[in-house]
């Protein structure tokens, strides 16, 4: 009996385990499918204001636009924790998830239109992932971190990026780094996709005799390269000119020897190039880049085919001359290639003009020699001016090659066609929207003409303006030879700019004065040159500037702004529509960027050192909100009304003796001038009363007074200018390092008004979202410290007393029980 | 229901009524606010950022969190079954489920009442700019969740031992694993660690709440894990019937 007792206790026992623990592993099974199934079901809720984190409806749109979009997506298998950035180092902490995530939402709203593949290294022959990347034109980047591979070491390359294919044009997307701008990063390319498509039909017969071209000049260079294989990885891992010269013998017997192989590979180029010119030819300048470079690398080949033929070049050679031309083919040949690369890529491109020519920001190289060849000649035998040509000649290229880079990167590369409209020419009629960004002298007749007519069109115009100069330690030049560089030229100095007067007949109000906000004011750093024990030092230091307000009042109806948390905007000037306009059903005004209502807008009694400037102000009473930015879109009366149009100034000579003289302006052109004039027209203008920090470095502000006829002389005075145009060039460069931090947030604005001015109002937007910052009231430092306190010491203290009370209230209840008890039982 | 509520009632009035639940509390509140302040893993000092966010908070409280509650949780399984009162609880009609639940929804009351201590740092904020709301909610619900599983995972430590001490360190090695260690171990072990063993870390769970995003896979994650710990923490009550 008590055996089958304990039998069915065991039994019973045995049960309640087994039971326990199929719930158990049930759980964690169900746990696990649960999680499994979910993992790419990307079903959420956002809750920032601005839906940060959500498709745009427009993001949405985008994605179900196009039948058959495919996207490859490219991501290492292993991404490192950081990457090297310039500010330091930055986060991938989970980048790739949300890079997945973004394109997974981006399917999930196409209904099927969009196809995703992954790049997926186990495919045979197609190469790690990071190899398919870079085959795609991605963008490969490296770690911090080294990694020991043979006897070096390397870092190691990944990929985080993809590529969207639609028929047959892609559009690749080469670094994905920053979560908070994927959508608009994706929804670009799928915008770009479908123009570029649309734009590519049309352009069918350019883009295939540019392929042509292209492969036929590809050709050639991998013949070469082949022929030339050892050499060429010499190269590879570091030109040595030297070497290759004292190679020269062996590379000129591996050259004969793959003659017939180079000669049968680039017989074709010549040919094609005659028929792609004869056809191509002023198409559009993407096309005439690539022909000009295929023409030089065709040239470059018929010297090298001279040379190995016994003929020789017209030249006599120098000893690297045939490495030389071996490694000018490699070079030219790859730029063929990118320049084969923008023409497929320009389709759908909608150009971008910069007015130039009035000290503005204007990013393209000068085209024009800065002195002409006579005078350069007339100099030669004066040691000292030639010196001092030199210098102004170095300077000049030091502006070509800074603007040239400044444009290549901030527009080219993202994508943005931008193109130079020069003063005293006409607008170009394939420009889609124009920027004039910061005139600092005044605009000619026949330049605001050209705006005026440009605007009346119906294309956007972008302008923001820069009413003051303003110096805060500038560099002084020394007035005595011999003397130190001073670094103290603070002050704050008007412009020649007369936008004003430019935009008023628009009804657009630009102010002459200056927004000052002592509360909401972000930082300005300046360089100070100190003497400690008589060594000089040089510091920078951050200063509260109240010229630099940050905003964050933002015009929640228009795309510019709709997203846009702060801003802040060095040296802005107050920007009003005039009541009348604003008053008019016809016209639509959108007041953009407003101050805080402590800011004061004065246009007097201003001093720019940050000190002076912070006690002058701070305890004034605010006059704001001040507009500082506005958009403008109506019928639009022209300026020119009743007036003769004016007359095209005369072109100046060139001075580099290339190319043919520009004519003047003949009457029967100026009749079709006055005829096509428009007296008003539907337009669209955005003001902003600020260069946001970017300051235009041009020859004409730098070298301002520089006269070439002066320099045949020897004088003080030259010298003189010689040092002011040093100083002017470093100032330039002080000034934009004090505001260098406010750059690229006021970049990324600059970059939502091209995208509105070339019709992609809702990228401005998407755009926007990535930036979640903002800003905070300034707290004093013995404030913050009361606060700390307050916050980190006051709440635990409340808790403790609380505990103790309760602790106290509870032995009290306790006593008092006791004493029930007690009482009772007694 | 009733018996776990009866069970949570008198957790949270026990976890309150012992100086433990105070000074978790102080050194919880004194902990974050540090970090909050001054940075945590190479951050600003927040009144140097001027940012108006509530981030910093999100980013220092798991730490804390993943070693104050492992404190408060030590005591639940453990000292009941040090003084033999689990022996009276289980004669009771409920079931061990409902026992661990009322226990962990006690332990939950406290997380809520240290969470609502922290509001100071957003009222904060709230008086000097204007942060994104619904970044602040997300942020407080993930805390909530990653709080919970905390939570649960020293309760299941508790359940293992009689020891107080012993369910503690186990707990806060759990949680610190869970929290961070994860991510190295699984570094170490893969060369190139599929993606879902790489959400197994919370962190990269709790990374989204903090942005203001509540992803229905985050949720799921934490429930999962909340729902294995208190099963196995059910499991090891319920050995006592065959052991």
């Amino acid at each position: 009996m008590a055996k089958q007792a304990a039998g069915a206790a065991g039994q019973n026992r045995n049960r309640i385990r087994t039971d326990a623990t199929v719930v158990l592993l049930a759980t964690i099974g169900i746990a696990l499918v649960g999680n499994a199934l979910l993992l790419r079901v990307p079903a959420r809720v956002d809750l920032t204001e601005t839906k940060a984190h959500t498709l745009s409806p427009e993001s949405a749109v985008a994605a179900r636009a196009l039948e058959g979009v495919s996207i490859t997506v490219y991501i290492s298998k292993r991404l490192p924790e950081s990457i090297p950035t310039q500010g330091g180092k930055t986060s991938l902490k989970g980048v790739d998830r949300a890079f997945r995530d973004k394109i997974d939402e981006y399917v999930a709203a196409s209904d099927g239109k969009l196809r995703l593949v992954y790049a997926d290294q186990d495919v045979p022959n197609a190469g790690s992932i990071e190899e398919q990347a870079e085959a795609a034109k991605l963008e490969l980047f490296s770690s911090t971190e080294a990694q020991v591979e043979g006897n070096q070491l390397k870092f190691a390359r990944y990929a985080l990026g993809a590529t969207f294919h639609y028929k047959s044009v892609t559009e690749a997307l080469p670094k994905a780094l920053e979560p908070g701008f994927f959508e608009f990063e994706i929804t670009k390319r799928l915008l770009r996709l479908r123009d570029k498509h649309e734009q590519s039909q049309l352009m069918k017969d350019v883009l295939s005799d540019g392929k042509r071209l292209h492969e036929s000049v590809k050709k050639c260079a991998d013949a070469i390269r082949e022929v030339t294989k050892d050499s060429a990885e010499g190269q590879a891992a570091g030109l040595d000119l030297t070497k290759l010269a004292t190679d020269q013998k062996g590379l000129q017997q591996k050259l004969e020897a793959g003659k017939p192989k180079m000669e049968g590979d680039c017989a074709a180029v010549s040919q094609v190039l005659a028929d792609s010119t004869k056809k191509l030819e002023g198409r559009s300048e993407f096309v005439d880049n690539l022909l000009k470079s295929s023409q030089q690398f065709f040239n470059i080949y018929n010297e090298l085919h001279r040379y190995l033929r016994g003929e020789g070049p017209k030249e006599v050679p120098t000893e690297a001359a045939l490495p030389q031309l071996v490694n000018m083919l490699d070079q030219i040949g790859r730029e063929v290639e990118q320049r084969h690369q923008t023409l497929v890529d320009s389709p759908g491109q909608r150009k971008i003009g910069f007015f130039c020519g009035h000290m503005e920001f204007c990013p393209f190289a000068e085209r024009d020699s800065l002195m002409d060849p006579q005078m350069a000649a007339m100099i030669q035998n004066n040691q000292m001016m030639k010196q001092i040509a030199e210098t102004a000649q170095q300077i000049s290229s030091a502006i070509d090659q800074t603007n040239s880079r400044v444009g290549d990167g901030l527009f080219s590369k993202q994508g943005y066609a931008i193109t130079k409209v020069e003063s005293g020419k006409p607008i170009p009629s394939d420009i889609a929207a124009l920027v004039v960004f910061g005139p600092r002298s005044s605009i000619p007749d026949y330049d605001r003409y050209q705006l005026d007519q440009f605007l009346l069109s119906g294309r956007p115009v972008a302008v923001f303006a820069q009413q003051w100069e303003v110096a805060i330690n500038n560099m002084v030049p020394p007035k005595e030879i011999g003397q130190d560089v001073r670094l103290d030229h603070t002050a704050l100095e008007r412009t020649g700019s007369d936008l004003p007067a430019t935009l008023a007949p628009y009804g657009i109000v630009l102010g002459n004065d200056l927004v000052i906000d002592p509360r909401h004011s972000d930082t300005v750093r300046v360089m100070e040159l100190l003497n400690r024990g008589g060594m000089r030092f040089q510091s920078e230091r951050d200063f509260a500037y109240p010229l630099i307000p940050v905003f964050t009042d933002f015009s929640r109806n228009h795309a510019l702004s709709r997203s846009i948390q702060s801003m802040s905007i060095p040296y802005v000037t107050t920007v009003s529509v005039k009541p009348e306009l604003k008053n008019d059903s016809r016209f639509e005004v959108h007041e953009l960027i407003k101050s805080a209502p402590e800011a004061l807008a004065r246009d007097s009694g201003l001093s720019a050192n940050p000190l002076a400037l912070q006690q002058a102000v701070v305890n004034q009473s605010g006059t704001g909100p001040h507009v500082v930015a506005v958009v403008v879109r109506g019928p639009f009366k022209s300026a020119f009304a009743g007036k003769e149009p004016p007359r095209r100034p005369k072109p100046k000579p060139r001075l580099d003796q290339f190319g043919p003289p520009e004519k003047d302006e003949s009457e029967d052109e100026y009749a079709l001038v006055k005829r096509n004039f428009k007296p008003d027209g539907q337009g669209k203008i955005l003001v902003l009363g600020s260069n946001m920090g970017i300051e235009g470095l041009s020859r004409s502000a730098v070298l301002r007074d520089f006269n070439a006829a002066n320099m045949s002389k020897f004088s003080v005075e030259a010298l003189q200018q010689y040092q002011e145009w040093q100083a002017r060039f470093q100032n330039w460069q002080i000034r934009i390092t004090q505001v260098s931090h406010l750059l690229q947030e006021n970049l990324r604005f600059l970059s939502n008004v091209l995208d509105w001015a070339t019709a992609h109002e809702a990228l401005a937007d998407i755009r926007s979202k990535g930036d979640t910052r903002r800003p905070m009231t300034e707290v004093k430092a013995e404030d913050a410290r009361t606060l700390r306190i307050a916050a980190m010491v006051g709440t635990p203290l409340l808790l403790i007393v609380l505990g103790f009370g309760r602790m106290r209230f509870r032995r009290r209840r306790v006593e008092l029980a006791a004493t029930a008890v007690r009482d009772a039982r007694s | 229901m009733k018996p776990v509520l009866v069970i949570a009632r008198r957790e949270l009035a026990a976890t309150f009524d012992s100086p433990i639940a105070y000074i978790a509390a102080t050194v919880f509140l004194i902990a974050t606010g540090l970090m909050f302040f001054f940075g945590i893993d190479g951050g600003e000092d927040f009144f140097e950022a001027r940012q108006a966010t509530v981030r910093p908070l999100f980013d220092s409280a798991p730490w804390v969190l993943a070693v104050i509650l492992p404190a408060v949780t030590m005591r639940l399984v453990a000292e009941e079954k040090k003084s033999g009162t689990l022996e009276l609880l289980v004669t009771l009609p409920v079931s061990d489920l409902e026992i661990i639940i009322g226990k962990l929804l006690g332990a939950m009351g406290f997380l809520v009442v240290a969470l609502a201590l922290t509001a100071v740092f957003p009222l904060l904020v709230l008086q000097l700019g204007s942060p994104d709301i619904g970044a602040i909610v997300g942020g407080y619900l993930g805390l909530f969740l990653i709080g919970t599983t905390f939570l649960a995972l020293g309760v299941m430590t508790s359940t293992w031992t009689h020891n107080q001490i012993v369910a503690f360190i186990l707990g806060l090695l759990l949680c610190i694993f869970f929290w961070t260690a994860t991510d190295a171990l699984i570094k170490l072990a893969f060369e190139r660690p599929p993606m879902a063993l790489t959400l197994l870390t919370f962190k990269q769970q709790f990374a989204s709440f903090s942005k203001g995003v509540i992803d229905l896979r985050n949720i799921i994650y934490f429930a999962s894990v909340i729902a294995v710990a208190v099963a196995a923490s059910t499991w090891t009550l319920r050995s006592r019937n065959w052991k």
